[in-house]
């Protein structure tokens, strides 16, 4: 693996920034994500992401950061300069968006130009559960399945989307969602239960 | 487009390959391969544009309407716009998009592709213009500006824009 972090590791990083927020001293969005570090660190050994590898992702992409190489302080920089939903690190090749859906089509031409130039490079972005239902997201799921495109797509259902719960808002039954992305192969997928809220810490912070 | 090819630009769009739509013409002496047809899903097709170039790869990216393309708008204005800003300006991307404002004439096209400016035809570039204020969005309405402003735009290390007329093409 690129790097070694641990669940602990990933956990106090996290903690870190719950704090620094609560102090007030980050006055923009962020998305703390605990409860699936284990999973993210399996995925990374599992597909042997490397450093010439793209990761695309979110606005909640500090655990992904770190795994891909971003040095913690250079991370916890980036998230005080008001930039956690949207974090991208050119050396570490990480490219997020704060925007529902639209990375996937942005990964998805990567990987195109990747598979064109005939480099030894591999795309993974990661979704949550309602991003992976978006019209753009399956367009470009099924566009890179077809073509055969060096990338996966790696789906965190943690079933809830801000406070809406993605199955009730899609109508869909359990085991609807594993079942319609298990069709794709090139679709990696795990459930949690996000152990932060949604944005911000769940607390009240004065700001100013 | 020859131009552009000799560039070893890629040239990404609906009726790049196939024909169908007045501006195929201009893609009959580009190498096949470096033309991809696009399917029917504009915002993919966008997204996937603005990905090439993350990657260095320069793409023409072709909308055979403009009112086609407003499907295309959030990675435009929502992502492409703001890269330099959201990527602490590690990151540039410098595609062209290419669309088309379509005829009215000799055939009435429906009111979908008008737009009840005074010239009655689907033309949203001032509004695209004040959406964007990274991509340069330039309307080619004389037939003199349009090797010049493809010039600029291969040139220039920001993506363009560019909006040509319909009418202009046999």
């Amino acid at each position: 693996m690129i790097t070694n972090h641990t669940v602990e590791s990933l956990i106090h990083f996290e903690k870190e920034i719950e704090s620094v927020y609560n102090e007030g001293r980050i006055a923009a969005p962020i998305h703390l994500r605990g409860g699936n570090e284990q999973q993210i660190i399996d995925i990374f050994e599992k597909e042997k992401i490397r450093d010439q590898d793209h990761c695309y992702g979110t606005w909640a992409f500090h655990l992904e950061s770190l795994l891909k190489g971003v040095p913690p302080e250079e991370l916890k920089k980036a998230i005080l300069d008001k930039r956690s939903i949207t974090l991208c690190f050119k050396k570490q090749n990480i490219v997020c968006s704060a925007i529902v859906g639209s990375i996937a089509a942005i990964a998805t031409g990567a990987a195109l130009s990747i598979k064109r130039a005939g480099k030894d490079e591999r795309v993974f972005v990661f979704l949550g559960d309602m991003s992976s239902f978006c019209g753009t997201t399956l367009e470009a799921i099924r566009y890179a399945q077809n073509f055969k495109l060096p990338i996966r797509f790696i789906v965190s259902d943690n079933e809830i989307s801000v406070k809406t719960p993605t199955k009730e808002a899609w109508g869909l039954k359990d085991g609807e969602l594993e079942a319609m992305l298990g069709q794709f192969d090139n679709v990696i997928y795990y459930k949690y239960k996000n152990t932060y809220s949604h944005s911000g810490t769940g607390v009240r912070v004065n700001f100013w | 487009m020859e131009f552009l090819a000799s560039k070893e630009f890629v040239f990404l769009g609906q009726t790049v390959v196939s024909p169908g739509t007045a501006c195929h013409k201009s893609f009959v002496n580009v190498p096949a391969e470096l033309k991809i047809e696009a399917p029917v899903a504009e915002s993919l097709q966008m997204g996937m544009a603005i990905g090439m170039g993350l990657q260095g790869t320069r793409v023409l990216n072709l909308f055979p309407r403009l009112n086609f393309m407003l499907c295309a708008i959030d990675p435009l204005v929502n992502f492409l716009d703001k890269l330099d800003e959201i990527s602490n300006k590690e990151f540039d991307c410098r595609i062209i998009t290419r669309t088309v404002i379509g005829s009215k004439s000799p055939l009435w096209p429906g009111k979908q592709h008008l737009s009840p400016d005074f010239h009655d035809l689907c033309d949203y570039t001032k509004a695209l213009q004040v959406m964007c204020s990274s991509v340069n969005v330039v309307r080619l309405d004389e037939a003199a500006q349009i090797f010049p402003e493809y010039e600029k735009a291969y040139n220039s290390n920001k993506s363009s824009l560019l909006i040509e007329w319909a009418d202009k093409y046999e």
